[in-house]
């Protein structure tokens, strides 16, 4: 038999050996859970963005503010207008967005004209698509909450 | 028999007369379960709506219908944007639907009730500020609005 | 009966006789089920309803006792509503009729309505006798009854206490017309007033409201004490709506608040500050009806130290039982009348007595 001085030398070993493996695994159990918040978190902020609202399923969706200017830089609105989108026509180039209804008359639900500018921020508010398009020179213009309720602001 | 079967087989003739002939149909999902109903109806005349095939979604709780409560009545989802109405949800803010409802009325009067309101939204209890607004500030893009929207539903379907 | 409708009614032609029948029939049929009424009952405002539906309505839906409405017409139903008996025996021989015919066909649907007859008027009876009608809501409440003659104050229908809330505050029954057609505090004479005149007065009216709306919140905010009531007393106007915005003036109303006279209504009356905390609280809300009440003290008056000294274990806060069975009698007229009158030593021949109940101050 081993001497008592042994065992009790044996049993201090693992009972330190056990405190040990206890320290170990809380502090694993820690690691493992704030990674798994960060990890959460981030795929919370990336998925939701800044957003909280549900927007138009379709992540490509997009709102077109039209200006002299936008209407200018682009070529082709039968393209642009094409997929899920919208044009809010501003009351100042209203006649460009009738030119766009008899032109693209296939689509031509998807202008809208306003007479009213402050209601053209109420619209791209409702509309809550995805991409906001619009060109520089109107930003300033844009009440600051938009933000909240598009995905992207494309200043063009 | 109960409130809602009498109603149901009421209704049948009632639809044929011309009084209900913007109904395109109502009647249960399935015929064994009348707590869950379906509707079409044309969309009001002088309205933005006018030309256009709306749907709803009724759930009738048959406990309580219709002495302790009303039908729930919601617009298909992301189809009707109008200031009285949730978008993304299609719910319907209509005093008949909560406070005001008695038992007097009927499924057909209900809908009938939210038909009314797509021509006359109601401005002090909106459920969407934003269509609210531009219902107030510019009509005619109103009208755009709500078109383009309909439209688009109208495409989805196909 | 040989009136002219007699002669010329039968003698018209099938189609006006169904159309005659079927309007008939219809008004046989209960809004809220669709079904025969066999025990049909008619509200005060005139719509019938199955008593059993109605009966439904009123206990199983409101969010509160107080608001009893009629569903077709959300009119306050103030008053138990009653058998219509007139109803009821056409609906009896409508099934009688069908009965009657020895036609198989459809037997099993008569016998089935029979049945529910049956049914119906055997619930309705046992309600009747052992006088749960309606759940007993119309008994267990009581009513605001307007006194016209102390100045359109609200007194509940059960012990006279003068009643502003949803509950009266001496003998706790609930007030079912609370919120009926609801006879604003604040509501204008329009009759009253010139033009030039109208606005003003709605126009201290809305700065009225404006400082009690201060008022309460300032005093809300404080700590309860003794300076309360004083502060309340000043801000806070008593109940008498017409004379208190009649021609005046703002800064002549101001000085009013704060008088004593404003407080006393009545000589026989006084008033508990306690019960004003609770009522200022409140909403004010009266059933503008119209209502006399009579005033017959013949030749014995009162006053306050005879009925300290003689209640005969009358306690003001007991409840009356019969004291709304009188209503019916005349529409317009409402009195307050006691069973309890037999009690008192005063018994007297006139059946109709107006009594007062002291409201004391000290408890």
């Amino acid at each position: 038999m081993r001497g008592d001085k042994e065992t009790t030398n044996w049993l201090n070993k693992s009972l330190m050996k056990q405190a040990r493996q206890k320290k170990l695994s809380i502090i694993a159990v820690g690691v493992l859970s704030t990674v798994a918040v960060t990890v959460g978190y981030l795929l919370y902020l990336y998925r939701g963005q800044r957003n909280p609202n549900i927007r138009d399923v379709k992540p490509k969706s997009k709102c077109y503010v039209l200006t002299q200017d936008l209407f200018d830089k682009i070529e082709n609105w039968q393209e642009e207008l094409s997929k899920d989108s919208v044009m809010l026509v501003l009351p100042e180039v209203a006649h460009l967005g009738n030119h766009l209804k008899l032109q693209l008359s296939s689509i031509e639900h998807k202008i809208v004209i306003f007479n009213n500018s402050s209601a053209v921020w109420s619209a791209v508010r409702h509309l809550k698509k995805y991409e906001l398009v619009i060109s520089r020179d109107k930003t300033s213009d844009m009440p600051v909450d938009l933000r909240r309720y598009v995905g992207q602001i494309s200043h063009i | 028999m109960s409130r809602i079967v009498k109603e149901y087989m009421g209704l049948q003739k009632r639809l044929q007369t011309p009084e209900f002939s913007w109904i395109s149909f109502l009647a249960p999902v399935d015929d064994d379960d009348l707590s869950e109903w379906v509707c079409r109806f044309q969309g009001p005349s002088e309205s933005p709506f006018e030309g256009f095939e709306l749907g709803l979604n009724i759930t009738i709780d048959l406990e309580k219908y219709p002495i302790s409560g009303g039908p729930r009545v919601l617009f298909e989802p992301r189809t009707v944007a109008h200031p009285n109405v949730k978008w993304d949800t299609g719910e319907i803010c209509l005093d008949l639907l909560k406070d005001a409802w008695t038992p007097i009325y009927t499924l057909l009067d209900v809908v009938g009730a939210i038909r009314d309101l797509l021509a006359d939204p109601g401005l002090d209890s909106p459920l969407d500020l934003d269509i609210a607004q531009i219902y107030d500030a510019d009509y005619e893009a109103y009208v755009q609005i709500v078109r383009y929207r309909l439209e688009e539903a109208r495409l989805a379907r196909v | 009966m040989n009136g002219h409708l007699h002669t010329v009614i039968p003698k018209k032609s099938n189609a006006d006789h169904l159309r005659i029948v079927g309007r008939v029939l219809d008004s046989t049929v209960c809004t809220i089920c669709h079904d025969y009424m066999f025990v049909p009952v008619m509200t005060s405002c005139g719509h019938n309803y199955c008593y059993e539906c109605l009966n439904n309505w009123l206990n199983n839906n409101r969010s509160n006792v107080s608001e009893l409405t009629c569903p077709q017409c959300r009119n306050v139903i103030t008053n138990e509503p009653s058998l219509n008996v007139a109803l009821q025996q056409i609906v009896d021989l409508m099934l009688d009729i069908a009965a009657e015919d020895p036609q198989k066909s459809n037997s099993s649907e008569v016998r089935s309505l029979l049945t529910q007859r049956e049914c119906s008027v055997a619930e309705y009876k046992s309600d009747l006798l052992e006088e749960t009608l309606f759940n007993s809501v119309f008994k267990n409440t009581a009513k605001a009854i307007i006194d016209d003659d102390d100045d359109g104050i609200a007194r509940c229908s059960n012990c006279q206490w003068e009643v502003e809330g949803p509950v009266c505050p001496n003998c706790n029954a609930t007030i079912r017309n609370y919120n009926a057609g609801a006879q604003n505090f604040d509501e204008v004479d329009v009759d009253e007033y010139s033009d030039g005149e109208l606005e003003e007065v709605e126009r201290d009216l809305d700065n009225y409201r404006a400082e009690s709306a201060r008022t309460v919140h300032d005093l809300e905010a404080e700590e309860g004490d003794e300076s309360l009531s004083s502060e309340m007393d000043q801000a806070w106007p008593t109940r008498r709506p017409r004379n208190f915005m009649h021609g005046e003036e703002e800064e002549e109303e101001e000085e009013d608040r704060g008088s004593i006279d404003s407080f006393i209504v009545d000589e026989e009356e006084e008033e508990e500050e306690e019960e004003e905390e609770q009522e200022l609280k409140d909403e004010r809300k009266f059933r503008r009806a119209s209502v006399a009440l009579s005033d017959d003290d013949d030749n014995e008056s009162r006053d306050s130290d005879f009925y300290e000294h003689n209640d005969d274990g009358y306690a003001s806060g007991d409840s009356l039982d019969e004291s709304t069975s009188n209503d019916e009698l005349e529409p317009h007229t409402i009195r307050l009348t006691h069973s309890q009158d037999n009690n008192n030593n005063n018994n007297n021949n006139s059946a109709r007595k107006k009594r007062l109940i002291v409201l004391d101050s000290d408890e």
